[in-house]
């Protein structure tokens, strides 16, 4: 009898004959994460077993693990022979001493010398014997013992089952770059494209002197609270001074949100195409300030040419997107005071159902704007985000 | 890189002796004064000989001297037990330092009659505005000596005279942080019942403070245990941090004395005199160890950046509360929004001189200037 943690997975399942593509991105993953720690894993059909680790790391692991997109539940249980003494026996070790309880068995093996029901009544048994205080309720118990009897050597015995992370393995879907401003939306929208299977690079635009080093070590460190979930990534900061100075000088102030956007979305696609993402992420929510209205997104959008532009945030409501940062550990960076580009010469009324052909008026006569989106472009500075 | 560093009234670099001292007590003389053996009794000696160094600065005697692990400890000493039964009101001004200003927010938030006295537009407090507060139920006040955001000097000692007139059992504690060692101080001249200290302002190490409690004044006890600093303050004393801090403010005390601090500060305000866009907050009676220079259609962080950008730090007010964004102590001074959000804090020491300072207010004329020639439309 040996301690595992059973791995299953979430929609891959789903998939026809392109399943193999999916499953060796999602052991790729798992291998990345688990990298570090003594065990080993044992991938089988839609089931994944680790084993041989010190039961210390146990609860590291389980931690690791939860965060890999693609994997939908895990248990951590034993491993024995299917012999109805020695599930018994792992049984015994799992159930609590008191409570209700019931034993729910699946056996994937029909030639073992028993039936699903014979083997349950069977440990059931076993348990109300040895335990005074237990009690059977197969409706609502308050734990139920799992028994996964797979062939006559192996049989999985658990009590629990943890959701995982559940989406598409990182890198599955291809290649994206995701913005992150350093509030609390746009490493929810990162979040949210990693778990569909995005591999992502992330880009944040930084106005130093305007905004601190504060404000940039503040996108460092959310983009290391997200790599437990993209992996290691890139971190690519645009040098974005001199083109919100220009903005300011030569547009109009109630444009000055809408221009800025519209260059960021520029340099986006350029940083896009550079580095081989397929698509652009931002973290825009419908209405939730003047440039993210449906006309804002409009003008900001026409600027990008090849690429799709998600935004996986766009239904959410304000208290719906804090939820998540919570969930995923982001929240409490984000809400760091430190001002972000967007603050910068904030206008007093910005435009809220701008225009495309007052912006690209209002862009004509910013001198060198071509080339100062094209020195911002060439001057990024990249950071490699992993545990190194 | 190395810095031309004027932030002093944020902390200041550790002197050499200071230094020397603190590795002294950790690594050769390093026993727990507390124990029975010889070595450990020299320990608690010179610790006395400390405690007396820095009485001595203050005109007090060292048994009066409550060692704490910092300036704010020692406020949040001063409010937890200085307020006995929750009786009366108490009056603070609103231009203290957060340490103080929050202790007093968190006694009003129990319901305690706490009054705010704002400074007048040259940032002092006056002692008549205190009178008009106190009453015979005033049984706490604290005001600070000298402000940590604009250097100016409060007369306490005609403050205190005005409370105690009203109210002669009224315990007044103060402020020292950015006094101490700068200005000469005599707690019992002033009147006072508790002086605040602070290490690392005059060249100690961060996590050393000191409380004076004048003889007489019972305090209970502010951290109970083991029963270090007659019961007053448990817990093993730092002896590092105490003794270097004695050591570090005497050596403060004797360069300060031979130190024009206005001097330093005079080359930031001919530097801007006549400039409508720029603000000198605070004037009349000041330490000269703190400028508040603020530019009207700027952010202080800006500048500050741009300062650092050519090699000089800069503070941006009290460096505990530099993510608030508005400034308390500026706008209760009266200073338009406007202005205050565009304000920086240059604070020298004793080591700064002449040509740093006009280093610096020349690199902050050029900074400003570009910056708005940059902002501009």
């Amino acid at each position: 009898m040996d301690r595992v943690i059973i791995l299953r997975y979430s929609e891959i399942h789903l998939k026809g004959k392109n399943r193999i593509f999916f499953e060796n991105i999602l052991k790729r993953n798992i291998l990345e994460k688990l990298r570090g720690i003594t065990c080993k894993a044992e991938f089988g059909y839609s089931r994944y077993i680790i084993s041989d680790y010190s039961e210390d790391d146990e609860t590291k692991l389980i931690e690791k693990l939860k965060t890999v997109f693609g994997l939908y539940s895990l248990s951590p249980g034993l491993r024995t022979s299917s012999d109805t003494e020695a599930v018994g026996d792992a049984a015994e070790i799992l159930c609590p001493k008191e409570g209700t309880f019931r034993i729910t068995v699946n056996r994937a093996d029909k030639t073992l010398p028993y039936t699903s029901v014979q083997l349950a009544a069977s440990i059931g048994g076993r348990l109300l014997d040895k335990f005074n205080a237990l009690n059977v309720d197969l409706h609502n118990p308050d734990f139920i013992i799992y028994v996964d009897a797979r062939d006559r050597a192996t049989a999985y015995v658990y009590s629990e089952s943890i959701l995982c992370a559940g989406g598409m393995p990182v890198g599955s879907a291809g290649k994206g770059l995701s913005l992150l401003s350093g509030g609390i939306d746009s490493p929810v929208s990162t979040y949210m494209m990693a778990k569909r299977g995005l591999e992502l690079t992330e880009l944040h635009f930084w106005s130093y002197p305007y905004t601190s080093l504060e404000a940039k070590d503040k996108v460092i460190e959310l983009a290391h609270i997200l790599r437990k979930f993209t992996g290691d990534t890139r971190l690519i900061i645009i040098p974005f001074t001199e083109i919100q100075e220009a903005i300011h000088k030569f547009a109009e102030p109630n444009y000055m949100i809408t221009l800025v956007r519209r260059a960021m979305m520029r340099i986006a696609e350029r940083i896009a195409e550079k580095y081989g993402c397929g698509c652009i992420i931002n973290g825009e929510d419908l209405g939730q300030v003047a440039s993210q209205t449906l006309e804002s997104i409009t003008v900001t959008n026409s600027v990008i040419k090849n690429l799709p532009v998600f935004r996986p945030l766009i239904g959410f409501d304000k208290n719906e997107i804090i939820e998540i940062s919570k969930k995923i550990g982001t929240y409490e960076t984000s809400i760091k005071p430190y001002e972000d580009c967007c603050t910068v010469f904030l206008p007093e009324s910005p435009a809220t159902k701008p225009t495309i052909r007052r912006s690209e008026a209002s862009e004509s006569k910013i001198e060198n704007y071509e080339s100062l989106i094209s020195k911002a472009v060439d001057n990024a500075e990249v950071i490699v985000i992993s545990d190194d | 890189m190395s810095y031309i560093y004027l932030d002093n009234a944020a902390t200041t670099q550790v002197s050499e002796s200071a230094a020397k001292a603190m590795l002294h007590y950790a690594r050769e003389e390093f026993y727990n004064p507390s124990a029975g053996y010889a070595p450990a009794l020299e320990v608690r000696k010179q610790i006395k000989r400390s405690a007396n160094e820095i009485a001595g600065i203050l005109g007090a005697s060292g048994e009066e001297i409550i060692f704490t692990s910092c300036a704010t400890e020692s406020n949040n000493h001063a409010f937890s037990c200085g307020i006995k039964n929750k009786k009366g009101n108490v009056i603070v001004s609103s231009m203290e330092h957060a340490s103080v200003y929050e202790c007093a927010m968190r006694l009003k938030s129990k319901g305690i009659d706490v009054r705010f006295v704002n400074p007048d537009s040259s940032g002092h407090i006056l002692p008549e505005d205190i009178a008009a507060l106190a009453d015979s139920n005033t049984a706490f006040v604290s005001i600070i000596h000298c402000s940590n955001e604009t250097g100016t000097i409060n007369d306490i000692q005609e403050i205190v005279k005005a409370v105690k007139k009203k109210s002669p059992s009224a315990i007044f504690h103060c402020d020292g942080v950015q006094a101490f060692c700068k200005i000469p101080t005599d707690v019992k001249k002033l009147g006072i019942d508790m002086y605040s200290v602070s290490a690392h302002k005059v060249g100690g190490m961060k996590g050393t403070g000191a409380l004076y409690v004048r003889k007489g004044l019972n305090l209970p006890a502010f951290i109970a245990g083991g029963g270090q600093q007659e019961s007053r303050r448990s817990g093993t004393e730092n002896v590092c941090g105490i003794m270097s801090f004695a050591i570090a403010a005497t050596e403060y005390r004797n360069a300060a004395s031979n130190f024009n601090a206005h001097e330093l500060r005079d080359i930031f305000i001919q530097k801007f005199a006549g400039d409508e866009k720029v603000k000198i907050n605070g004037s009349g009676t000041d330490s000269g160890y703190v400028i508040s220079i603020s530019f009207l259609g700027l952010r202080g962080e800006i500048i500050a950046h741009g300062m650092e950008d050519k090699g000089i730090l800069v503070g941006l007010g009290s460096a505990c509360s530099t993510h608030i964004r508005s400034n308390r102590v500026l706008g209760s001074m009266g200073v338009s929004k406007e202005f205050a959000e565009g304000s920086i804090r240059i604070s020298f020491s004793p080591h700064n001189n002449t040509a740093e300072a006009i280093t610096a207010a020349d690199a902050l004329k050029e900074i400003t200037d570009e910056l708005r020639v940059r902002m501009s439309r």
